[in-house]
């Protein structure tokens, strides 16, 4: 394998890892961020919440959370891909058999 | 019975027993952060990986039957006049990927499974067909390769999503921050252990189909018989339920103390590449994968303390395991092919290996009773004077 051929599968690999394993966490953040309400320190450090979230920000951040949800009902399927297509003949992503 | 019968039989509950250290070795790569952040109790963690793991088996479809393909030269031995060269091959190297988990284990060290099995493989293949039985150039592209990038791509990802997290929550109130990212770590780690079911079962299911192969119990172009499926599925599921107690700790508690949003972003990198990687012609292992996030967290997180020392270790057991996997395959090999030699029969090495590989399994397992881990003793603090697995 040369330089430039690892390289070609190196980029796409960090990429995509970016986008989902860093992206998805940090998407998860912003759902947890739009509950958070108003918050204060204690004298001895702890962050309290002292005014529960708006109805909006929970709305927005059931939203997140559904997006969510559905990205990780996409991954279950794209687990199962294999799967599905051999049973039920339905090729979901149209690439079984390389992934996983 | 038969002696192909008996060997048949020896070979087939090797595997199975590889696939059961398999599961154990690697229930931490999925779990270890929940376990140790107390998003799950461990008890809890291992059952729910055991189940995804039972069905993610299930879910293995189109089994790679050529196991080691581009590895080794497995084919090149003619099998339709006697398999019983090919067999003994498969044998001793899975007793080297075995032996290989349970020493690793033992130290307390997540070592990646198919490397010990595709090492122990090599072993046995050039131990009994020479240079030429392994292909060298797919070892380099298939193994060192992945194993020296999986664990830098895995950090750098983690390290960044584990900033983002912290970034963006900062003003959510501790409790509400525990409380909600507990879900992310549970969510991330099943997605792990379903993923985790659906490819590593499948490789030993592809052995056995090979050790069947070769006994003439089936032919090449035969679909994977059912119980093979099934008792891969239940082997995996019985070793992941067993929890590596010891292997979950290090990963854990030893290389960070990981708090929960810093688990939700190493488990997201980990699911997140090991999902996407091999659709970019390039699978990643999963243990490499989960060590390198968890240590990349570790680095994006402001006052988190990499064990520097732990990862040390960690890094060498893995450079390790390819070679010394393939010397216990070699050495196995050539003990099995000796006596079979001498007594003119094609089972006594295979049941002198048999018993060896049994005395050493227990040898260990009593040594593991020295300083024992459990579920009780998985989240205590980590002990930086003595750096020790056990508590």
């Amino acid at each position: 394998m040369s330089l430039f051929e690892l390289l070609e599968k190196i980029v796409p690999v960090t990429l995509a890892g970016l986008a989902f394993g860093a992206g998805l966490p940090a998407l998860y953040a912003l759902g947890v961020r739009l509950l958070a309400g108003r918050t204060e320190y204690t004298a001895d450090g702890q962050l309290v919440e002292i005014e529960p979230p708006s109805t909006a920000a929970r709305v927005a951040s059931a939203l997140v959370f559904v997006l969510i949800v559905g990205v990780i009902i996409v991954a279950i399927l794209w687990v199962a891909k294999d799967f599905i297509d051999h049973t039920f003949g339905w090729n979901i992503f149209g690439v079984t058999g390389g992934g996983h | 019975m038969t002696t192909e019968l008996i060997v048949l039989v020896i070979v087939v509950l090797t595997a199975l027993a590889f696939d059961f250290t398999n599961g154990f070795h690697d229930t931490g790569n999925a779990m270890a952060t929940s376990i140790a952040t107390g998003a799950l109790k461990p008890k809890t963690a291992v059952a729910l990986s055991a189940s995804l793991n039972l069905v993610g088996a299930f879910l293995s479809v189109e089994v790679a039957k050529t196991v080691g393909k581009g590895l080794v030269n497995l084919d090149q031995i003619d099998i339709s006049q006697d398999g019983s060269g090919l067999m003994l091959i498969v044998f001793t190297g899975l007793v080297g990927g075995i032996l290989w988990n349970l020493l690793t284990w033992l130290v307390g060290l997540p070592s990646s499974s198919s490397h010990a099995l595709f090492g122990g493989l090599i072993g046995s293949a050039l131990a009994a067909l020479g240079f030429s039985g392994v292909q060298w150039a797919g070892v380099f592209s298939k193994i060192v390769i992945p194993a020296v990038m999986s664990p830098v791509i895995a950090a750098f990802v983690s390290c960044i999503g584990t900033w983002l997290v912290y970034r963006i929550a900062a003003p959510v109130s501790d409790e509400r921050k525990h409380r909600t990212f507990r879900w992310g770590q549970v969510g991330t780690a099943s997605l792990m252990s379903l993923a985790h079911g659906t490819n590593d079962a499948q490789k030993t299911m592809g052995v056995i189909f090979l050790a069947l192969v070769a006994s003439g119990a089936v032919n090449e172009s035969d679909s994977i018989p059912f119980w093979v499926k099934a008792a891969c599925a239940i082997a995996i599921a019985l070793g992941t339920w067993l929890g590596g107690w010891r292997i979950i700790r290090t990963l854990g508690k030893g290389i960070v103390e990981v708090d929960t949003p810093q688990g939700v972003a190493a488990d997201g990198a980990s699911a997140a590449i090991i999902l996407t990687s091999s659709h970019f012609g390039m699978a990643l292992s999963t243990t490499h994968v989960a060590t390198g996030s968890i240590l990349g967290s570790g680095l994006g997180r402001k006052g988190a303390q990499v064990r520097w020392g732990v990862a040390g270790r960690m890094v060498l057991a893995w450079v390790i395991t390819l070679p010394a996997a393939s010397v216990i395959g070699a050495v196995t090999w050539l003990i099995g092919a000796g006596l079979n030699t001498l007594t003119g029969t094609h089972f006594v090495g295979e049941l002198v290996v048999f018993g060896l590989l049994c005395l050493f399994s227990f040898i260990i397992w009593r040594r593991s009773k020295h300083d024992d881990v459990s579920a009780d003793s998985v989240t205590d603090d980590w002990d930086e004077k003595s750096q020790k697995v056990s508590a």
